[in-house]
């Protein structure tokens, strides 16, 4: 009777034993998911392809005309490659919310995962104005 | 007899098991702190780059940055724009412009501005609530006084 109670303790124990280990490797890829996106937006960021160039001390900053160009050229086929390798999957959108209101779609390869927010500046180099953006990052 | 105070201690022994099986999981399940790596390292940049694209950013005021407007509210309260002082102006601006960066994030967030530790009439509040980062940028103005601009974001 003893014995019996035992091993059904011990399936419930082995039981006990596999959801941790679910919930530890589900954790894990959360973990990596969130490494992926810090590491894509800092890769963002410091595109010498969308830095500003305006001398100022902003820090974040996109230059919109440089962006208007990259979006295209993202979207080429053989560059389309090489930025998947750089950014991998994910949904890179780049909006102004003041005092314009207008959003882009920069790089598209996926729509699922978690979105990272970034306010940035908008450098606009004809007029030299900065305008206010958000960039959202979506890693899957 | 015997039997039966073996089979008792059996039993004990399957319910010592049993609560050092639960205490097992939730130590190691229910209490596991989440990862909450991607938003602490975004929380921190998001304070210091928006406070510092926020102060570049140009308004519909004469075309005139956030910081100018505020560098003129720390001192001569000249600008007039829209009918409005350019305290009262760069308030609602700031107000709007974060509204759209941060409470869209679900973030809450504190902004003030003083002189000479002397509160400026500028400032919005939220209501910060969870895990605080700081920014703060001080700007001299043209007085010699120093206008101290904070920001302080919350997940």
């Amino acid at each position: 009777m003893v014995l019996i109670v035992f091993f059904f303790i011990l399936v419930i124990g082995l039981v006990f034993y596999a959801n941790i280990q679910v919930g530890s490797a589900k954790e894990d890829i959360k973990k990596y998911r969130d490494l992926k996106a810090i590491e894509n937006m800092q890769k963002l960021l410091f595109l010498p392809e969308l830095q500003c160039g305006g001398g100022d001390d902003v820090f974040t900053c996109i230059d919109v005309l440089k962006l208007e160009s990259l979006s295209e050229v993202m979207a080429n086929g053989t560059n389309r490659i090489y930025y998947s390798d750089e950014l991998g999957n994910s949904l890179v959108i780049v909006e102004e919310v003041y005092p314009g209101n207008w959003s882009r779609i920069l790089y598209n390869r996926t729509t699922i995962g978690t979105a990272s927010f970034i306010p940035v500046s908008l450098w606009y180099p004809i007029e030299d104005e900065y305008h206010m953006g958000l960039i959202t990052i979506r890693t899957g | 007899m015997k039997k039966a105070q073996t089979e008792v201690m059996g039993m004990v022994v399957v319910v010592i098991l049993i609560a050092v099986g639960l205490l097992f999981f939730i130590a190691f399940v229910v209490l596991r702190p989440q990862s909450e790596l991607e938003q602490r390292v975004t929380t921190s940049v998001v304070a210091s780059s928006t406070l510092n694209s926020l102060q570049y950013t140009t308004t519909t005021c004469r075309g005139l940055n956030i910081q100018d407007l505020l560098l003129d509210c720390a001192t001569r309260g000249a600008i007039v724009c829209d009918n409005e002082h350019s305290c009262s102006y760069v308030n609602r601006t700031i107000a709007y412009i974060l509204d759209k960066t941060l409470t869209v994030q679900d973030r809450s967030f504190v902004f003030e501005a003083d002189v000479d530790g002397e509160s400026l009439p500028v400032g919005i509040n939220s209501g910060c609530r969870g895990e605080r980062e700081n920014a703060y940028q001080p700007l001299r103005t043209t007085y010699g006084s120093l206008l101290t601009l904070y920001l302080e974001v919350c997940r």
